[in-house]
Order: C-alpha cells, then sequence, then structure tokens
C-alpha cells in the first residue's frame, strides 16, 4: 500500500530520490494550474500504456485536489 | 482520487509510490512553485510582506509599539514559539507600556493562503472593509501580512503588463 507522505517529504523525494509527481485529476485542472514539475496521468486513463511514461526505478508520488 | 491511483500504480508494477494525501490545494497554498494557465496569474505570494513584527503572548506592549511605530506598521502578530498566528494587536490599542500582548490582543483573526488570487482578496477586502491581512501556510504558521494598497497596485501593473 502507498505511502502517505506530507508536503516536506514530497519535497524531499524530488529533490533528493528524483522522486516523479503525477497529478491524476483531468487535463483541463492540470492545465489550469498543477505542482511545477509534475506530470498529468487522469485516473480514468492511468494503465499500461499511459504509465509506460513514467520511470519506474523512481519513486511515483501520486496527487489529486486535496484529501479526496 | 490519489489512492485509487498509488493503488492502481502498485498493481501496474511500481513499487516505489507515494501519496500526498493533502494534494495540490496544500501546495499551492503554501506558495510552492506551480505551473499552468493560472500559475501566471498574481496572487498574494508576489506582494507578502514578510517582516511584519511578531510577538508572543507575555512579550510588553511598549516593544510592540516602538517596533510598529518603527515600521510604519498598524498590526502587529502575536505567534506562539511554533509561529503559528494566535491574534493580533493594534497600534493605537496599546496605551500602557507594560501590558501584555495577551491582554491586547484580537484572537483568531482571518487568515489567507499564499495562492489566494490578488483580484479575489481585493474583492474581499472591499465587501468587508478590511485593509490588510495575515497570511499563514496551510498549517497556521505565519508567513506575512498583505495590504489593500500593494495589491491594488500590483493589479495595476499586472494589468499594464498584459
Amino acid at each position: 500500500m502507498a505511502r502517505i507522505i506530507d508536503r516536506d517529504e514530497v519535497r524531499r523525494l524530488v529533490e533528493k530520490e528524483s522522486a516523479q509527481l503525477v497529478e491524476v485529476l483531468p487535463k483541463e485542472e492540470y492545465e489550469s494550474e498543477h505542482i511545477a514539475g509534475a506530470s498529468n496521468l487522469p485516473l480514468p486513463q492511468l494503465n499500461a500504456e499511459t504509465a509506460a511514461r513514467l520511470d519506474a526505478s523512481r519513486p511515483v508520488i501520486a496527487y489529486c485536489h486535496d484529501f479526496q | 482520487m490519489a489512492p485509487r491511483a498509488a493503488a492502481r500504480l502498485e498493481s501496474l508494477g511500481f513499487d516505489k509510490v507515494y501519496e500526498y494525501k493533502a494534494g495540490k490545494e496544500d501546495w499551492l497554498a503554501a506558495g510552492l512553485p506551480s505551473e499552468g494557465r493560472w500559475a501566471a496569474e498574481p496572487t498574494i505570494a508576489s506582494v507578502l510582506r514578510r517582516d511584519v513584527p511578531r510577538f508572543g503572548l507575555e512579550d510588553r506592549a511598549g516593544p510592540i509599539l516602538d517596533s510598529l511605530r518603527a515600521g510604519g506598521w498598524e498590526w502587529a502578530a502575536i505567534v506562539n514559539s511554533a509561529g503559528i498566528l494566535l491574534g493580533r494587536v493594534r497600534a493605537r490599542d496599546i496605551t500602557h507600556p507594560d501590558a501584555t500582548a495577551s491582554s491586547l490582543m484580537e484572537e483568531g483573526p482571518s487568515t489567507y493562503r499564499m495562492n489566494v488570487r490578488l483580484d479575489e482578496l481585493l474583492e474581499r477586502m472591499h465587501d468587508g472593509r478590511f485593509d490588510m491581512a495575515f497570511v499563514t501556510d496551510p498549517d497556521g504558521r505565519l508567513k506575512g501580512q498583505v495590504t489593500r494598497r500593494d495589491i491594488a497596485r500590483a493589479l495595476d501593473a499586472h494589468r499594464k503588463a498584459s
């Protein structure tokens, strides 16, 4: 099960372990505003093909708007 | 949504998956970097005055007033040892230098986050008839203060530039 992390840990993982941030909200919301450096993989389209753009050897941090 | 996305990533073979539960709202409210269409809109972060005078509950009114006068401030922030905003003290309410901040403090002022757009806050200031606001992060820690005058100037400059 994925570990829940806070903002400070997100920053640490991105800076120290080259973690990949993934916004799982729809494209329109992502294009409005997203965390700098994040990519967009909307949950309904998240499958083996779309996830292939991520580097499986690096940490992946999934996020949406807030506590949903 | 993020928990399901994280679970799906794990099912696809990713073994270092994390969930940032507080999400985008938390990140933006902390004034951290963002990208996208709205990212170029001026927010509180662009006019934040970080050097707002801040004192503890037991600090005396005399030094508070001196600090306010020296910097031309109307309000001082009262914070705890972790920097969490507890209240505010107004210069004109200070009459005795030995009074404590806690005895003069207005508790629980409204606060705003760094990602609030300036046009939105200006409208709220107009409707609510206030000229300054304290800014905190999502954990309640004081980040600074914004004034109506600075906001109006910044919006004017933004409109002229765009």
